[in-house]
């Protein structure tokens, strides 16, 4: 094994762990949970036997197998990214409305005029 | 006619009193958004005779100024005009920015500060010319000043209007709002009084550069 090897399969058991034990405390959903699961047992297993993914070469045509799982993970982390911006703006616009809420409720009490 | 004046503040007690002031001699509906100030804003703008509603947190201009529209329209405001609270907008400039929309001529005015000659520190010269140009690009709306907080709209014309974003940005979303309506827009010119305190207030490079990137995410989200 190789350094690089040891160092993915250490770092997707600590996730896989992660995610297990977030997963028994309810913190996350059992589709959530089996998807990521899935995905740190699959980062494991393409670190281990990076020739599983050949295949995905001969169809794609590049070279190398794990040069399709890197671009396919650049699409899937800009795609996570987009989709915590939006939801980050949307929270935003709710506090605003929260808050903005309550300043209007506040005058009606203190009646400001 | 109902002309209401809003102001959003944020920490504005040195100058928030001679605004209030101010805008008085051309309306008493005064309101000013107090944004979660830590200091004696809302205290100072209510002696003053402001009507006062109160962030509890900051949440920005965009913020601020959705809840003074709301506000201004909900006491039945023809008009609403919008200003700075730190003093660099002229309340004198207010009859001449509202006049295209009584005559009947525009549904929002901006007060321009690029319309007349007058010296302005050279990032603010360079810097909100980029500003229009990114609206203009991502929006297809042209302004000569997109990030003046001077404006005016109809009462028709706020009823419209739908702010997502909290901060500064809100002053592109307005444009983005007005082409969406297809609002008729007149831009007059304005002064602009500069001091070092309403330098530090506006925008700088820092925050001008998230304002660029807060409007890339508005137009990929919404």
């Amino acid at each position: 094994m190789t350094l690089i090897q040891f160092l993915v399969v250490g770092l997707t058991l600590l996730l896989f762990s992660k995610t297990f034990s977030d997963f028994k405390k309810k913190k996350i959903a059992p589709r959530a949970f089996i998807f990521w699961e899935g995905l740190w047992l699959a980062m494991a297993i393409i670190a281990i036997l990076p020739q599983v993914t050949t295949p995905l070469a001969k169809i794609s045509g590049l070279e190398r197998g794990i040069d399709i799982v890197v671009y396919f993970s650049i699409v899937f982390i800009f795609f996570i990214l987009f989709k915590i911006i939006a939801s980050l703006g949307e929270i935003n616009y709710k506090i605003t409305q929260i808050v903005r809420h309550l300043a209007l409720k506040d005058s009606e009490k203190n009646e400001p005029r | 006619m109902n002309l209401t004046v809003i102001i959003p503040a944020y920490n504005e007690e040195k100058h928030i009193g001679e605004v209030v002031q101010g805008v008085k001699k051309y309306t008493e509906n005064i309101i000013v958004i107090d944004d979660g100030s830590e200091d004696k804003t809302s205290e100072i703008a209510q002696k003053n005779g402001a009507k006062v509603y109160r962030h509890f947190i900051n949440r920005g201009l965009g913020g601020a100024l959705g809840t003074g529209i709301s506000v201004a329209l909900s006491e039945q405001a023809d008009i609403i005009v919008t200003l700075d609270a730190d003093g660099q907008h002229d309340p004198a400039e207010i009859p001449r920015i509202i006049k295209p929309i009584i005559d009947g001529k525009a549904d929002v005015v901006i007060g321009s500060r690029f319309l007349v000659r007058q010296s302005m520190p050279l990032f603010r010269r360079l810097g909100n010319p980029f500003l229009n140009f990114i609206t203009f690009f991502l929006f297809g709306i042209w302004s000569t000043d997109s990030q003046s907080g001077m404006r005016a709209f109809s009462r028709k014309a706020a009823q419209s209007l739908e702010f997502y974003t909290d901060k500064m940005e809100v002053s592109s979303e307005i444009l983005k709002e007005i082409k969406t309506h297809n609002f008729r827009l007149k831009e007059v010119p304005i002064k602009c009084i500069y001091t070092d305190y309403s330098l530090s207030k506006g925008q700088g490079l820092v925050v001008g550069l998230k304002t660029l990137i807060k409007l890339l995410i508005l137009k990929l989200t919404k």
